[in-house]
Parts: structure tokens; sequence; C-alpha cells
């Protein structure tokens, strides 16, 4: 009898359904019981128009306790293009162009998400060894200087003693940060940004990676001992990357593959070589002409310019991967420039830590360097 | 039962089917939009939505707009709300068959935390507004030139250029960066602000931002750029605003147009009548040119505190309005402010404006003054006042010759015309006892006391009591008594002479000094070369009398000392005894630091060479010398700080040259970097001087005690010059200071020698006698003044100049 009753109720609501069934409503609600402000984020900001590459959506929910909930699936996600929902958490294009991207969950909507997709971009160089993980590391040299500066040409000569060693050449990644005087043709607001930032208040002045030195290094022997300090046999993560330029702009195509697994930011820097300026004290001819002079560092805010954009999470063995891109100033010469590409994480006492770095030339690549 | 419900309901479909109306739901319904009017989205859903129906909105608002092109979604945005009111709006969604649902909106008002508004901008002024939308935010306004403003990149770098003025600024006035800032910082709308003195026909910028006590910038920075008109090229005329209170006036004074050089002066009418008749003129530009201008320019030249009419120029010169500026005046007095367009030679150009000032006249006294002498002595007086109340008077010791015959009228006015600014050097206010000292011997004197406010007599009467100094015996047999208690580097010392008539000259002397030697001393170094030749003045402030007790610094430790007195005669500056020495005492030795510095030198390098070689910014050096001479310091040992410097001639004996006068110089004179470059220059005279230089060096520790002195004598040959190749630049750790502008020379580790080498190394120094602290002669006391006058004009000019800055703080306080 129970069987029945139940044959039966499931035929009603069945009937009833069918009996009030009109065209389907201006939205489905698939809203639960959660409610406050819903924020669409991505995991890049530019993707290649290809078809495959991805720029993976999140959409997340605040509620009003503060907490934070994952409702990607839950929520429709529209691009301004469509009024069609894409069905899924990853957004992929062939053509290329700006995207704004907003998403709808219950009666909330999200920001506007603003993507970029770009043809052209060249692809990471290959993995020459996808097993390893023994990456080479090399820290970063930042000089503090400037043309107007009398005593800076004792550390040019210092570092040009540095980088014809063949014990240390290999271990640094030099830098040129022309924050002293403003008439300087190599002087840059990103270098005045990066001195500041490194506590630098006399020069000639030298820092290593991310580290506010207290005492003059530029002498040989101090710049090496600290190489030596800083200097590891075998890099956390490795670097591969490529550049393209793309309607005056740099786009940089990294891929980071992990050695320990982490949470990574990738930053990148403009570096141009060959600028003319008369060096004040020079002792040298070669003095008066400035290479690896900092240009600018890519990003939307202080933090993403000094430290780098967030890769989020990766674990070891694993690969990311990510694009930035810079503005190709006209006054810069586009084929002495290149591009310092880094990886940083944080260091669990709230300072960021400079993890490996290498070079890609602009419209070059570099791929992984193994030991 | 069930059954036959169901089969009813289905029944019931069949024969009318029961369409459930549509129903506009909002994710809100009311929404607040910024002033800068940024979109908000509001989502919706249609229940028993129609098919192919959409939405539609209306509204009625001008400045709102509403789009509905994206899913579910309706984003309104309006233009900016730069009205000091909200503004509120209606929107109406409908939906076919659906109840109509409103949003309602609101813009708030213009809320930009700062606003900048200018007012009017002259050759020299700028009127500014700066409004807040918060009552208690904190904000600095700023001026600069176009340039710097244009040189900063970013905000940020604007803002941490002017972080680290404001803490330069802070430090020079002795404050931490929070006081200063507390005390610049401006709060909430503040209209009408002027700035002034700027330069005409310029370019600036006026900036303000947010920014908290502690530093911390609070909004962006918002900036309005301006340009200075061109100077008014007429005659100017002048405004003055005067009042009375106290017996000091307060005035103001404003020119026709600023930007424009003028003179201002104050001066006594009476004062002026005697210039027309002096320079035998009428004309008021002339007499003010001459007796004002010229006689002061004369004055401070002669003083040394200017040393040429450009020096007075840049001090006394105005462009802008003087406000609130005060002065002590007599009473009924008659006052003329006047104010002319100059030039850069203080030439008077412009037709004077002036205006006449009567102050009241002062109240008179009633105050009862008693006066006695006590403890008269050869050289000195006590004087005793009682008084009746505290009324300001005055008590000056004049000689009864100078005075005998005059009635207090004429004494009255001799006093003023002579003393003029000392007297109120000599004005008290109660019973006191005050000694007069620098009497002479055997004579008479009287002291004159009355009531004296404002530059007049305040009591009906003058007081004179007169007295007669002790007669002195014969110089000769005049002893000294000498006490003295030593440390390492200042001794205690008192000199109790049998006879207090005797001018004498006292000093500490090296002990080996002979009588002889101390007269040369006094005739050849402190008359000559300190007073040139000038007797009368040396008598004045270097010759005592009386007891002398003094604590006299400056002596070196392990060191044998005497005291040297010898009497001279007051007129002639005749030598009237011999030199009468105290015994020899030793001032305590000194314990030095456990540490050793030692500098390290080699090759000195001819500079020309240097720049042939590629060192060519090196010929910057060449105006210091012929060669340079780098040189690092080792000292090994806690220390806290070391000097080092290169001074001429051959200083290595310690006997001739002892330690201590390099603990005085060495601090002074000497490079504290770890590295320095030294200029030298080559003995063209002897090429076989090779003890021309001597290096010297010091380290101190922690508390303040000093190393041994490192000394090593060097030659300076230019056939025994470095190569260049050889040459290293160890100073580039020297570099200091991150703006430019503030990068003095010394800095980059670069001492000039020609200071080091002038620097006077006295071979056996004398510690004088401390100046006179009172003055009597009437010639003497219209000198001094005139000089105090001079000196306290200028002195006040000079405070309220400010130096030239590339951008400058605007006061609002």
């Amino acid at each position: 009898m129970k069987k029945l009753f139940n044959l039966l109720l499931s035929f009603a609501m069945v009937a009833l359904c069918a009996s009030c069934e009109g065209t389907p409503s201006d939205g489905d609600d698939q809203k639960d019981n959660l409610s406050g402000t819903i924020s669409l984020i991505s995991s890049r900001d530019i993707i290649r128009a290809n078809g495959t590459d991805v720029a993976t959506l999140s959409v997340l929910l605040t509620d009003e306790s503060g907490m934070i909930h994952d409702i990607s699936s839950k929520a429709e996600i529209y691009t301004s293009e469509s009024d069609q929902p894409l069905g899924s958490v990853n957004f992929s294009t062939t053509k290329a162009g700006d995207y704004t991207l907003y998403a709808l969950y219950g009666l909330e909507v999200s920001n506007d998400l603003f993507l970029k997709a770009v043809s052209g971009v060249a692809d990471t160089p290959a993995d020459p060894n996808k097993a390893s993980t023994d990456f080479d590391h090399k820290i970063l040299l930042i000089q503090h200087t400037g043309t107007a500066c009398p005593n800076c040409p004792s550390v040019m000569n210092n570092l040009k003693r540095l980088a014809e060693d063949e014990a240390y050449n290999s271990k640094y990644v030099h830098i040129a940060s022309h924050s002293y005087n403003e008439d300087d043709g190599a002087y840059s607001s990103a270098a005045t940004i990066l001195s500041s930032t490194l506590g630098v208040h006399s020069y000639p002045w030298v820092s290593f990676n991310f580290f506010e030195t207290k005492e003059f290094l530029g002498e040989l022997e101090s710049m090496k001992s600290c190489i030596d300090l800083f200097h590891e046999p075998q890099a956390s993560v490795g670097i591969a990357a490529s550049s393209t330029v793309v309607d005056g702009n740099i786009y940089t195509h990294i891929e980071l593959k992990a050695a320990k697994s982490g949470i990574y930011r990738v930053g990148v820097w403009v570096l141009e070589d060959n600028i003319p300026g008369t060096q004040s004290g020079a002792t040298s001819s070669w003095q008066n002409v400035h290479s690896n002079c900092l240009r600018e560092m890519v990003g939307n805010n202080r933090s993403e310019r000094l430290y780098g954009k967030s890769v989020g999470s990766v674990e070891a063995g694993k690969t990311v991967a990510t694009i930035l891109s810079a503005e190709l100033n006209e006054k810069w010469v586009e084929g002495n420039c290149k591009l310092v590409v880094f990886v940083t994480t944080e260091d669990g006492n709230g300072k960021m830590e400079l993890l490996n770095t290498t070079l890609c030339p602009v419209g070059g690549s570099v791929e992984y360097a193994y030991n | 039962m069930l059954l036959a419900t169901l089969l009813v309901g289905l029944f019931a479909c069949q024969e009318e089917p029961e369409i459930p109306s549509p129903v506009i739901q909002l994710g809100e319904s009311e929404v607040v939009l910024s002033s800068s009017g940024a979109a908000v989205s509001v989502a919706y859903l249609v229940e028993n939505a129609l098919e192919g129906e959409k939405i539609s909105v209306a509204h009625e608002a001008e400045w709102l707009t509403v789009a509905t092109n994206k899913v579910r979604t309706i984003e309104i945005s309006a233009s900016e709300n730069t009205e000091s009111e909200e503004r509120t709006a209606t929107i109406t969604i409908s939906y076919k068959g659906a109840e109509d649902v409103n949003i309602a909106v609101t813009q708030s008002c213009y809320d930009t935390p700062l606003r900048l508004e200018i007012l009017d901008v002259t050759a020299a002024d700028l009127y500014f507004s700066v409004f807040t939308n918060d009552p208690e935010l904190t904000w600095i306004p700023m001026v600069s030139s176009k340039a710097y403003f244009d040189s900063q990149r970013s905000d940020s770098a604007l803002f941490d250029d002017n972080l680290e003025y404001f803490a330069y600024l802070a430090e020079i006035r002795d404050l931490t960066l929070e006081e200063y800032l507390t005390d610049m910082l401006a709060v909430g709308t503040i209209e009408n602000i002027l700035f002034e003195n700027l330069e005409p026909n310029t370019e600036y910028v006026l900036y303000a931002y947010g920014i908290t006590p502690k530093g911390e910038r609070t909004t962006d920075v918002v900036w309005e750029a301006f340009t200075t008109e061109a100077p008014w090229e007429g005659d100017l005329t002048f405004e003055f605003n005067v009042m009375e209170e106290n017996h000091r006036l307060f005035f103001d004074v404003t020119p026709s147009h600023t930007g424009v050089p003028y003179y201002f002066g104050i001066v006594k009418k009476a004062l002026v009548e005697e210039w027309f008749e002096s320079y035998n003129t009428t004309d008021l530009r002339e007499a003010i040119q001459k007796g004002e201008i010229d006689a002061n320019i004369d004055i401070l030249i002669d003083y040394e505190f200017i040393s040429d009419r450009s020096g007075f120029y840049s001090i006394f010169n105005e462009t802008g309005r003087l406000f609130d500026e005060s002065m002590a005046c007599d009473g009924a007095t008659t006052y003329l402010f006047f104010a002319a367009k100059w030039n850069e030679n203080c030439e008077l150009i412009g037709e004077v404006s002036s205006y006449e000032h009567t102050t009241l006249p002062v109240e008179p006294s009633d105050n009862i003054i008693t006066l006695k002498v006590e403890n008269i002595t050869q050289s000195s007086a006590d004087m005793v006042t009682t008084t009746s109340n505290n009324d300001p008077y005055t008590v000056i010791a004049v000689e009864s010759s100078t005075i005998a015959e005059m009635d207090d009228k004429t004494l009255y006015d001799y006093l003023t015309f002579n003393y003029d600014y000392l007297l109120d050097e000599y004005t008290f206010s109660g019973g006191r006892t005050r000694t007069y000292t620098h009497l002479e011997p055997n004579t008479n004197y009287t002291f004159v006391a009355f009531g004296y406010l404002a530059g007049t007599q305040t009591t009906s009467y003058i007081l004179r009591e007169e007295f007669t100094t002790a007669r002195s015996d014969d110089p000769k047999d005049c002893t000294f008594e000498f006490e003295w208690t030593v440390d390492t580097e200042e001794a205690w010392i008192k000199i109790d002479p049998s006879d207090d008539g005797h001018h004498f000259f006292w000093g500490i002397y090296d002990a080996r000094y002979t009588a002889q030697e101390v007269k040369d001393y006094i005739t050849d170094v402190v008359i000559a070369d300190w007073y040139e030749g000038d007797f009368a003045a040396f008598a004045s402030w270097r010759l005592s009398q009386g007891t002398v007790s003094e604590t006299v610094g400056g002596l070196y430790p392990s060191t044998n000392y005497k005291i040297g007195v010898v009497i001279m005669d007051y007129e002639s500056g005749e030598f009237l005894t011999d030199v009468i020495f105290s015994e020899t005492f030793t001032t305590k030795a000194v314990e030095y630091a456990d540490i050793t510095i030692e500098v390290i030198f080699n090759d000195y390098y001819d500079i020309q060479e240097l720049v042939s070689a590629g060192y060519r910014n090196y010929k910057e050096y060449l105006q210091y010398g012929d060669a340079l001479l780098p040189a690092t310091v080792e000292v090994s040992g806690d220390y806290s700080v070391f000097y080092y410097t290169v001074y001429a001639r051959d200083l290595s004996d310690p006997e001739l040259y002892p330690d201590s006068i390099f603990l005085e110089y060495l601090p002074q004179d000497g490079s504290h970097y770890d590295a320095t470059l030294f200029p030298l220059t080559y003995n063209e005279d002897d090429p076989y001087d090779l003890e021309m230089y001597t290096m010297c060096a010091v380290a101190y520790d922690h508390n303040g005690k000093f190393s041994h002195i490192f000394r090593r004598p060097f030659g300076c040959l230019k056939g025994n010059v470095g190569n260049p190749d050889n040459f290293v630049d160890p100073t580039a750790r020297n570099l200091v200071a991150p703006i430019p502008e503030w990068r003095p020379l010394e800095k980059f580790g670069l001492v000039s020698l020609g200071a080091e080498r002038s620097t006077p190394l006295l071979p056996k120094k004398s510690v004088a006698p401390a100046e006179k602290s009172v003055v009597v002669g009437a010639e003497e006391a219209k000198k001094e003044s005139a000089r105090l006058r001079a000196q306290t004009q200028f002195e006040a000019r000079c405070e309220s100049k400010n130096l030239t800055e590339e951008r400058f703080v605007v006061s609002v306080k």
C-alpha cells in the first residue's frame, strides 16, 4: 500500500510540474543558503589566443562573517560578448582582444574581470631535462649608482673585475639601478623605487637580492663574499621564458618549474644596455656607457613590481605558466633591452625571498638552466 | 482521497491553465554612487519569465546612465557630482506582466579629500584655498618650482622627497619629524591662504596632500600649476599700519606691488631732522640714503657683519608685506616709518612713502630710590639701592668732574645722548646691590640714578651719590697672590693683587716662557695683531683690575704652565712692572684610550698626470693642489670616531708640538672617513724638503678617551710622484647624502688642504683674560651703543630671512 502511495505521489508531482511549465526563468536560480558579496578572479591576466592557453577563473563569496566560499561551480560566468554562461571555470579563446568577464550568483553580481588574449606570443623553450629539478641558481646583484656620482666608478671597476672572474660571473645577474641623479640618461622611477626599498642612503651602494644591506659591499672581495653567502648549489625553482614584442608591448611568457612545493610569485624587470652618459669620476671611457640599467618593473602595484605577480601554489616537479607584459617605452632601444625574470616567495616572516633569476633577451628566450 | 485530489488537480489544469505572473527580484533596491560616478551593478531575476521578454528601465535623471547589456545585470553609473550636496534618482524596472520595481539611487556629494583653488597670483604672492571633505583631515600645502615638480616621477616619489625634506627641516629645528609635522600640518578647510615672496615671472606648482603627524600620506597629491606675473616696473607706494601697546610699536607694511625690491626703516623724526641739517638737504630720500642706509652700511662693514653693500642688500631687502612686526619705542616720540623702492646697490630709486607716529607719553613714576655706596676699593665700588616700588630705574657711574656743572636736564641729555642703547643694560627694577668695576684709583665718581622707561625719565629727580676710589701705591710695590686648581684641560685660577687700582694683563703661559717673551707676546701678538695696534681698545677689553677668579679652559694635559701678570699704564700702554709669574703647575695627565690608529699612505700622484691618464673629473682637484695623496685608516680597538688630516710642517716632535694641540684641531680639521684624498702642493722653493707635511690622526673611544696621536712627516716633491697606472681612489665609500643639492664637497672625502695649511698651529698658546663686562667711558659707550644698534638691526633682519629652497612648506598657522 505504501509503495502505491509513493508511486501516486511521484506521479502527482510530475503532473503538477508539467502543469506549471512555462518558458524557462530568466536565470536559473541555483543559489543555496549562502549570501554575501561575490568576486571573480583569474589565474592569469594575459593568455595566448590559441584556444588552448587557459585562464582559470574562480568565483568567491565573502559572507557577512568575512568567511570566503569558493562558489565557482555554482555561479554563472559570462563574458560581455555573450548571453550564454561559459559553462566552465576555464577561459580560452582563439580571438585576440580584451575581454570583460563577470559572474552571477542568484541576485549577486561580481566585479568586472579584464583579460587580455594575445596572438603571437612565443612558446617557452622546451624543457631539455623534464625529469630533473636540479636547477642552476643565480642571485641578483644590484648596483645603486648614477652618472653624477663621482665615486661610483670605483664600484664599476670592481664589477668589471667580478664579471671577468669565471668563478663568480655565472652566479649572479647584475642590475644597475641608476637612482642617484635625475639627469642621468639611465635614471628611472623604477630605480628610485628599488633603491629606496633597499634602504640605499649613500652612493655607490651594492645590494644582493632583496636584502637591505647596512654596510658598503662594493669592494670586490665584499661582493665575492656576498655571492658566496647567497648563492646556493641548487635553486628551488627553475625558470624558462620567452619574450615577444606585440603592438608595442613586451610579452614575457614564463614557465616556472618547482623543485620544492611552494607558493610562488614571478616578476619581470626590463633592463637596457649601452646607454651613453658621461660618468663623473670616470677612470676609463667604457664607464661612460651604461648597461644592465633598470628601466621598468612589471606589475600593477608596487608589490607586484618589486616582488612579482602571484602564480599560486606549485607542487614539486610541476610547472605553471604565466604571461607578464610591459609597455615598450619609445625612449628605449629595443635591441638593447633584456629582461630579468625572477621567482620569489614569502620567507615565513613576511619578507620576500628571491629564489632564482635569469636573463631573457627581448624577442628571445631562455630555457631551464640545470646544473 | 489523495488520488481524488490529484485527479482534481489534473482536471483543473486541463480546463484552465493557471499562469503565474512574472515577478522581478532585485539584488539591491538602493544603491549609493560615489561622487565620481563609478558604475555599480545590480543583479536581477525575473520569476515566471515570459519567452522573449526583457526588462526595461526608466529614470528622469540626466546625470544617470543605466545599461542592461549584461545578463541579469543592471549597470548604473553617473556623471561626476561636483556639487556640495548629494542627489537622488529613482530607476523603475518594468517587465511585461510584472509589477514595477524601483532602485533608489543616491550619489554622494563631492568627496575628493582635498581640493585646491587658486584665488589670485601676483608677481610675488599666491592666494589660495584648500577644501577638505573631512574637517579632521590633516594636510600640508607646498609650493615648488614647476621644474622640481615635473622632475618627480610619481606621487610617491614626490612624497618621499618631501618627507626627506621635512626630516631635514625637523632636524635643523632640533625636533622629531612628528613634532615638526604636528606643528606644521593644517586641519580641515582653510580659505584665502597667502604665500609670499615668490619670484616674478616664474612657473610654480602649488600642491597638497593629506599626511598624518607620523608622516603617512593619506591622500593623492592634488596640484595646480601657476605662473607669477612680471614684476611691477613702476614706482611703489606703501601703507603703514601702526599700533602701540605697552611702549612697543606693532606694525604692518604693505607695498602697492609685491615682488619689487624695497627698503623699509623706522627712525626717530628728530634724527631725520639732524640728517637734513647734516647733509644740508630737505630731500627725505637723500637724507635716508645718507643718514640711514649708507651710514649703517659703513658701521656694519666696520664691524665686519657684512663685507660690502651687497651684503646689506641681501639682509635688508624686502619684496613682500611685513606683517605683525614690532619694536620697542620711546615715549612721547615721533617716529617716521618709511619705505622706498631701491636697487641692488642699496640706492633708493623710488619716492619715499612715510608715516609718522607719535608714541604715547610715559607715565611718571613715584618710585623713591635711595643710593648708598659701599666697599670702595681702588677700582670698584658697590652700589646699593632701595626702591619703594618696582618701576624701572637706571643707575650709572660717571666721573664726577664730567657732570659737576650739569643740572638734571643737562645731565639726562648727556647720558641719553652718549649712552643711548647702553642705558637699558643699566636699568633695573627693585632694590639691589651691584658692583661697578674698572674704576680708576683716587678718582671722584658719581652714581647717578633716576626712573627710566621707554627712553623717558620717569622720576622727577635724579639722584647723585659721589664717592672717591681708594688711592693706589707705586705699581712696583704691588704684589700678587696666586691660587689654582688644575684638571687635564682646564684650571681654576685666582689672582689677588695687593693694590686693586692697577691695570694688569694676565695670562697662563707655557712654563718655559720668559718675562721678555710674555711682553713681546703682549706687544707683538695681542696688541699688534689682535687689536691692530689699537691700544685703547686693548686696554678697555684686556686689562684687569682687582681680584680675578676664573676657570680657564683650552689647556693641554701633562703640560707645565704658570700664571703671568704685568701691570700696564692704562693710557700709554707702558709696562709699569716686570712680569710676575706664579709658581709652575702641571695639568693632569691624560688616560689614553686602548686604541691604536694608523694612517696608511704611500705614493702621491700628480693631478695633471691623473687627468691625462683618464681621470678627467679629477681636474676639479687642481684648485686645491698639485698632487693627490690617497690615504686610508686602520684603527685597532673599540673606537667611536677618528680624525686625521695632513698639516703643513714637520710636527713630529711631541716636545715642540704636544699631543694636546692636535686634540683641539683634529676634530675640527680632520677627515672622519675610512679613506680620503688629500690634495698637496709641491714645495717649489725647497726640492729637498722631505718633511714638509705631517699626517696626524687620533681616535676616540666610547667614553671620550683618545688614543695617542699618530704623526708621520713626509715630503711632496714633484719628482717623486707615483705612476698614475698604480693610482687607486680609495674614497668610494665616502660619498654621503642622497639629495644632490645638499652635498658639501667635504662629504665626497675630499678635504681641502688649503684650509688645513692655513690653520694656525700656535707654537705656544697663551690664554688671555676674559673680556670686560662693564664700560664706563662716555666715548666707548657711544661707540658701543652705535655698534649695538647696528648689530641689533642686523641680527633681527638675519633671523627673518629664509634660505632658498626648491620647495617651500607653506605655513598656515
